[in-house]
C-alpha cells in the first residue's frame, strides 16, 4: 500500500472512521484534484460521517448544508439583513455622507448574512464543505451549484463577485431519491459507499465502543450482517448496529442475550419500519441469533 | 514500440467512452496527471484513483474494476464474444477488437472514430432490434439498461405540485413580503405560487407469466425506470396471481431485483389470470388507486386463461377507478399481430394501446404516459 494512502487510512483511524483503501485513496485524490467527491450509498453506511472524519482528519472547520426540498439560495449561500440595513438607513438621515457613499456602506459586508455556502468561500482556510443529501434538493438549485463547484465563486449582484479565498473540500451526499444531473457528477469524483463487511463493521464498532466486549461486538456485527440478507425494507446501517451494541452495552450484556423474546426488546433499534418488524417473525430471530452466537 | 503511458491512458478513456461513460476532457487530463503522478506502476493504486475519477453513478462503478482489467491486465481477460452491436457495425466490431491493448501498447488502432458518431449509431440500431431476437448478453443488457434510462425520463415530462415563479395568479404573501424589505416595505417583485402539471399517480401492472418470459427482463427494467422517476408509483406483477412489488424495484441493485422476481416466478408453468389479478389490485389495494390522478401502465400480451368477458369486467372496474389505463403489449410489434387481437371486451376500456417490444416502442410508451388524456391512440 502507497504511503499516502496509509496515512490518510491512519488519520481518518485517528478521528474514529475506518476507511478502505479505496476511499483512502479518494480521499487524496479529492485533496490533490480539489474536486468535489459525490459519496452515493444506502442511508446508515457512513457518507455523512466520512466528511466530519475528513474534517478532523485534516485539521479543518466542517460546514454543513442540508438540502431539502425547497432549498434556496436565501437559506444556502446568502441573504442581506434588511432589518438592519432599514435601521442603518434610518441612523443616516441626517449623514452628511454622499448618498454614492451611504448606499456603498449598506451594500458591503458588514449587512450579509452569510450562509453555509458563502461561509465556505471565505474562510481563510480550506475548510470542508458537507453538501448533504444532494438528492433532496430541487433541480434548481443543483444548477445552481454548478458554478460554485466550477469556478469556486459566488455572484452578489449588489456586491459583485466573490471568490474563495481557500478551495473548500466539498463533500456531495446522495441516498439516490432521485437521479442527479450529468452535470453535477461530470464536476465531482465518485466513490460507493456499500454496507461495510463484517471485519470493517467489528473494526468501526471497537472503535466507536471501546469498552465493548469483544465477544459482545463479534456477535451483534454477526447478527447485523445477517439480518441485512433479510428481504427488508430498511436495512439497518452502521449507525443501528452502534447504536443496538449501545443499548446492548448499557444492559450490562458481554454476549447477545437468549431466548428471542429477551433480545426482540432492543430491536427496535435495528429495525425502524412496521413493514419489517411484521416480516420479522421470532422463528427468524432465533435463526440468526444462533447464527450470530455460534462459535 | 510501446506507447507511452499518456496515450495508453487517451486510449483507455475512449474505450470506456464507447462503453458509454461520460467522460470529459477535463477528466481526461486528470486521468493523465494521476498516471504522472505515479511514475512506479502500481496497477491497483492506479484502478483505485481512475475509478474514482473516472465513473459517474452507481453502474458505472460496478462495470468499471472489469473493463479496467479488460485493458490494462489483457492477460488476465478471457477474450470476450462481440456484441450484437459490434456484429451489426464494421466500425464497432473494430473497436471490440482493439480492447486490451493497456500494458501491452503495441497494438495498432484502426481509424480514429468519434466516439459521438458511433454512440449515436449503436443507439440507433439496437433501439429498433426487436428484444426477443438479441441473443447476445451484452446487448440483452445494454438494451435493458437503456429502457430503464428512457424510463427514467419520465420524471423530467412530469413535474411536482406547486412553485414559486414571477408571474401567476396567486401571490406568495411570504416569499413577496421577504424580498418587499430590499424595497422599504414596497411590493416591487411580487412573488406568486404556480401550481406545477400534476405528476400522475403510477400504478404498473407487469405480466411475468409463461408468454411474456421472453420479454420479462426487459419490461422489468422498464417498469423499475417508471417507479424510480415517479415519487408515488405502485409497482405489482401477476402470472396466475398479483405480488406487490414496489419495494423490490426500488432495489438499487438490477441483478438482485431480476434474481428475487425469479424466484418469485416459480409458478409461471401455471397460466395467466389477468382479469383475476385486476381484481386483486380492485380488492386489496384500491387506496392506491385515485380517479384524478392514478395512470395505470398494464404490461401484458393479453393471453389470459380467464374468460374475456371476465376480463372486460374487471378492466371496467378499474377504469372507473383510475384516470387513464395504458397496456403495452409486446405482443404488438409481431407481424400480423395488431390490437384488433386484444378481446374486444378488453380494448373498450383501454386507453392507450402500444407495442413494447423495442427501445422505440419503449421511447413512445413514456410520451403517452406522461401525456394529459386525450383521444385514444389505437
Amino acid at each position: 500500500m502507497n504511503d499516502s494512502t496509509m496515512s490518510m487510512q491512519s488519520r481518518l483511524a485517528a478521528a474514529g472512521y475506518v476507511a478502505e483503501d479505496d476511499l483512502a485513496s479518494t480521499l487524496e485524490l479529492l485533496l490533490e484534484l480539489e474536486r468535489p467527491l459525490l459519496v452515493e450509498g444506502d442511508a446508515g453506511v457512513g457518507k455523512t460521517e466520512l466528511a466530519k472524519a475528513l474534517a478532523t482528519a485534516t485539521d479543518s472547520r466542517l460546514i454543513r448544508l442540508q438540502c431539502y426540498e425547497g432549498l434556496d439560495v436565501d437559506t444556502a449561500v446568502y441573504e442581506w439583513n434588511y432589518p438592519r440595513q432599514l435601521l442603518a438607513i434610518k441612523l443616516q438621515e441626517t449623514s452628511t455622507d454622499s448618498l454614492e457613499d451611504r448606499e456603498d456602506s449598506i451594500f458591503s459586508e458588514r449587512y450579509l448574512l452569510p450562509r453555509p455556502l458563502l461561509l465556505a468561500i471565505r474562510e481563510q482556510r480550506s475548510p470542508v464543505l458537507l453538501i448533504d443529501e444532494i438528492d433532496r434538493a430541487d433541480e434548481a438549485f443543483e444548477a445552481y451549484l454548478l458554478e460554485l463547484l466550477s469556478d469556486f465563486q459566488i455572484s452578489i449582484p449588489e456586491l459583485g463577485t466573490l471568490s474563495a479565498r481557500a478551495l473548500p473540500r466539498v463533500i456531495l451526499t446522495s441516498n439516490g431519491m432521485r437521479e442527479l444531473s450529468d452535470a453535477l457528477r461530470r464536476r465531482c469524483l465518485y466513490y460507493f459507499l456499500d454496507y461495510p463487511s463484517l471485519d470493517k463493521e467489528l473494526d468501526i464498532v471497537r472503535a466507536r465502543l471501546p469498552d465493548i466486549d469483544t465477544r459482545l461486538a463479534s456477535q451483534v456485527v454477526r447478527f447485523v450482517q445477517s439480518l441485512r440478507e433479510l428481504d427488508l425494507r430498511k436495512k439497518p446501517g452502521i449507525a443501528e448496529t452502534l447504536d443496538w451494541a449501545a443499548a446492548l452495552m448499557s444492559q450490562g450484556a458481554a454476549s447477545l442475550p437468549t431466548p428471542a423474546a429477551t433480545l426482540h426488546r432492543t430491536l427496535s433499534c435495528l429495525i425502524k419500519t412496521r413493514d419489517d418488524q411484521q416480516r420479522l417473525q421470532e422463528s427468524e430471530i432465533d435463526r440468526l441469533l444462533s447464527r450470530a452466537i455460534a462459535p | 514500440m510501446s506507447d507511452s503511458p499518456s496515450r495508453r491512458v487517451a486510449r483507455f478513456v475512449r474505450e470506456l467512452r464507447r462503453d458509454g461513460f461520460g467522460i470529459g476532457a477535463g477528466e481526461t487530463l486528470d486521468a493523465l496527471r494521476v498516471i504522472r503522478a505515479n511514475p512506479v506502476l502500481d496497477v491497483a493504486r492506479i484502478r483505485r484513483r481512475l475509478r474514482s475519477l473516472l465513473c459517474r453513478d452507481h453502474a458505472e462503478w460496478v462495470r468499471f474494476p472489469e473493463l479496467f482489467d479488460r485493458y490494462w491486465l489483457p492477460a488476465a481477460q478471457q477474450e470476450q464474444p462481440l456484441s450484437a452491436a459490434a456484429r451489426l457495425d464494421p466500425r464497432l466490431r473494430r473497436q471490440a477488437r482493439s480492447v486490451g491493448t493497456g500494458l501491452a501498447g503495441t497494438a495498432e488502432l484502426g481509424e480514429d472514430l468519434r466516439s459521438t458518431g458511433a454512440g449515436a449509431g449503436r443507439q440507433a440500431t439496437l433501439s429498433r432490434i426487436d428484444y426477443r431476437f438479441l441473443t447476445d448478453a451484452r446487448a440483452r443488457r445494454e438494451i435493458e439498461r437503456l429502457a430503464e434510462r428512457l424510463a427514467r425520463s419520465l420524471r423530467h415530462r412530469a413535474s411536482r405540485r406547486r412553485r414559486i415563479e414571477v408571474r401567476g395568479r396567486r401571490i406568495h404573501l411570504r416569499k413577496t413580503l421577504r424580498g418587499s424589505l430590499r424595497h422599504a416595505g414596497l411590493p416591487v417583485h411580487p412573488r406568486y405560487l404556480t401550481r406545477r402539471p400534476q405528476t400522475p399517480r403510477l400504478v404498473l401492472i407487469q405480466d411475468i407469466s409463461h408468454s411474456m418470459a421472453q420479454y420479462t427482463p426487459l419490461l422489468t427494467r422498464f417498469c423499475r425506470g417508471l417507479l424510480r422517476a415517479a415519487r408515488d408509483a405502485e409497482a405489482f406483477v401477476f402470472h396466475i396471481e398479483l405480488h406487490r412489488i414496489t419495494e423490490l424495484y426500488r432495489e438499487r441493485d438490477a441483478d438482485e431485483v431480476k434474481r428475487r422476481l425469479d424466484g418469485m416466478n416459480r409458478l409461471w408453468l401455471g397460466g395467466t389470470r389477468i382479469a383475476r389479478s385486476l381484481s386483486s389490485v380492485l380488492c386489496d389495494h384500491a387506496e392506491r388507486l385515485s380517479p384524478s390522478r392514478t395512470v395505470v401502465v398494464m404490461l401484458s400480451d393479453g393471453f389470459d386463461s380467464d374468460d374475456a368477458d371476465d376480463l372486460g369486467d374487471a378492466l371496467a372496474r378499474l377504469r372507473r377507478r383510475v384516470r387513464r389505463i395504458v397496456w403495452l403489449s409486446p405482443a404488438l410489434g409481431r407481424e400480423g399481430i395488431s390490437a384488433q387481437d386484444l378481446p374486444e371486451q378488453a380494448r373498450a376500456h383501454v386507453d392507450v394501446l402500444l407495442p413494447a417490444h423495442d427501445l422505440a416502442s419503449l421511447s413512445w410508451a413514456v410520451t403517452c404516459i406522461a401525456r394529459e388524456p386525450g383521444a385514444r391512440s389505437w
